[in-house]
């Protein structure tokens, strides 16, 4: 009796496992490759010759950021969310190679991210403790969390005579930054691979100029500055 | 009849087992090599709450013989050719570095990616200690392959019987990850163990907002971010104060020296790169008065206001101090097992 019970089960089983199998589809995976421009030039570290909208003249020395939150949008509406926290630093190739795994198959028509972290993991001690993060935290005596980006360089004045460094922070919740990516995509099982680009200028322009002389050459504890600096990124990635 | 029959299928299925077990116990015995009787004792750094994890060599695992020897080794004038050991310039008392010396003080390596003040080794701490051993000491392994005590301690870390420059080299990185110290006051308030004094406390605030703007470098809980900064002190370079540029000749480095931890700093007076300061009062004076303007001055010197100071009050540079007086850490620096073996 015993025994035709365990057959019987096991039968049950197998059924059950065998009907999963044929619904699940396997998920597909996207990989994204990050690259820089300063509107049609391709970014060149620690050259003084880019001008933003503000006409400042200015160089980039060094920018890690956190990309977070790629969300998947299907035309009915419903989506997936990546869980997966991307620490980027430019001058590091091997970290500007993001790969989004575990992605329903399917057809979808946009792509969103954000530029930061969004308020559930933007606490303290939050991510998995190795250096990368430790370096960007964002110290509990300024509210805790992360920098979710520091930008940071070299810029003339615009009489051409005195330069000076900025360091463009941008951190606490209020700052994430969320970039919509109208971009169909079928996600399969085969891998594909797509390139987001950063255009350094979007961050100074659209909807309001950011000038290192008048808004600061440094943003992390001013409001006004990470704001701009906020609103203007919605805008600094495209995709190919 | 029906019982006789039950207890043989039994029985059969009893021999079928003990069958199996004999065969795989057969099987796992052909299958694993002869007993070594090479053995370590593995030694366990435990990562305080709050730091980052380790990355260890999985070349050089931590052992309590490898350890041991790496601690005979940093006291032992036998490293040089000369009379000088690592002790010799790094006294545990001065949180390993010295009154006499700017030598750059050994705790907290096992984060550390890039070494010495100008970065001439990046990589592991085996590789720091191969530059040490080969470059720094010149270590003569004759000398070590002649002693029998060596010899034994050598044999019983890395049972080895000729010992060579890779084998001191790792020997002495694995006594410098062991070098580990977290219980400062400042840890401990981290920790939630102990509260600071107002004047303590006040400083670790102006220490981690942008009024001092010690953080980005200096930052927590290591107080090294294991970068290279141009902090100020010279505006004019020459092949004194060329710093990372000598390791890298690219002009953008000149100035550059690598961001030093503050754990002990209390202790390892003079500071920066060629001891310029006596006192940690002077150090907080050049950041609030005496910084200097230089094309390699890292952007985050050149904020308003900072280019011309900080402009700390009196008591604000006395509470930094007294701040960072509590990264003083006397548990480390009376760690018997750091000492002289």
């Amino acid at each position: 009796m015993k025994f035709k019970l365990l057959v019987l089960c096991c039968i049950v089983v197998g059924i059950i496992s065998c009907k999963k199998d044929t619904v699940v589809l396997e998920p597909g995976a996207l990989k994204l490759t990050v690259k820089y421009s300063i509107d049609n030039d391709s970014l060149q570290f620690d050259t003084i010759k880019y001008l933003n909208a503000a006409g400042n003249k200015y160089s980039l020395s060094h920018l890690e950021y956190f990309i977070s939150g790629v969300t998947f949008y299907k035309s009915d509406g419903s989506s997936f969310i990546s869980n997966s926290v991307f620490y980027i630093n430019a001058q590091k190739p091997i970290s500007n190679s993001l790969f989004v795994s575990n992605i329903p198959q399917g057809t979808y028509s946009s792509i969103s991210l954000l530029i930061g972290l969004d308020s559930n993991t933007n606490k303290t001690n939050f991510l998995p403790n190795i250096l990368d993060n430790i370096n960007m935290a964002w110290p509990d005596a300024m509210g805790g969390g992360y920098h979710f980006m520091k930008m940071e360089g070299y810029f003339k004045d615009k009489a051409g005579v005195k330069q000076d460094g900025y360091a463009m922070h941008l951190g606490r919740n209020n700052n994430l930054v969320k970039i919509n990516l109208s971009y169909p995509i079928i996600i399969t099982t085969d891998l594909q691979t797509k390139t987001l680009t950063m255009n350094i200028n979007e961050w100074y322009k659209n909807p309001s100029n950011y000038d290192f002389e008048t808004d600061g050459n440094y943003s992390m504890g001013l409001p006004n500055a990470m704001s701009k600096l906020a609103q203007n990124g919605k805008d600094v990635f495209t995709i190919k | 009849m029906e019982k006789m029959y039950l207890l043989l299928n039994k029985m059969k299925s009893v021999g079928l087992v003990l069958g199996l077990i004999i065969m795989s116990t057969l099987v796992s015995c052909v299958k694993n090599p002869p007993e070594s009787s090479f053995k370590t004792t593995p030694y366990d750094i435990k990562v305080p709450k709050g730091f980052p994890v380790i990355t260890y060599n999985p070349l050089n695992p931590m052992t309590q013989e490898g350890v041991a020897l790496g601690r005979k080794l940093y006291y032992d004038p036998i490293l040089s050719n000369d009379g000088r050991s690592c002790s010799q310039c790094h006294f545990q008392a001065n949180g390993f570095t010295t009154f006499a010396s700017n030598s750059l003080v050994h705790a907290n390596l096992a984060w550390s990616t890039n070494f010495l003040w100008k970065g001439e080794v990046s990589g592991t701490l085996e590789d720091q200690m191969v530059f040490e051993v080969t470059k720094f000491f010149s270590t003569d392994v004759s000398k070590l392959n002649a002693n029998e005590e060596y010899r034994g301690l050598f044999k019983k870390a890395f049972n080895i019987t000729t010992i060579t420059e890779k084998d001191v080299a790792y020997g002495l990185a694995q006594f410098f990850r062991g070098l580990v110290s977290y219980n400062s006051k400042f840890d401990q308030f981290s920790r939630g163990e102990t509260d600071l004094s107002p004047s303590e406390l006040n400083g670790y605030i102006l220490f981690t907002t942008e009024k001092g703007d010690c953080f980005h470098c200096h930052s927590i809980p290591l107080t090294t971010d294991n970068s290279f900064r141009n902090t100020g002190l010279d505006s004019v370079y020459n092949s004194t104060n060329w710093g990372r540029y000598e390791v890298t000749h690219n002009p953008l480095d000149k100035g550059k020296f690598k961001v030093p931890t503050l754990r002990n700093i209390e202790l390892s007076a003079p500071y920066m790169h060629d001891g310029r300061f006596a006192t940690l009062a002077e150090v907080i004076e050049h950041y609030n008065s005496g910084v200097k303007i230089s094309s390699t001055i890292d952007p985050i010197m050149t904020k308003p206001g900072k280019q011309y100071g900080l402009k700390l009050s009196v008591q604000e540079k006395k509470d930094l101090i007294s701040f960072l007086k509590t990264l003083t850490d006397t548990t480390f620096i009376n760690n018997k097992a750091f000492s002289k073996p």
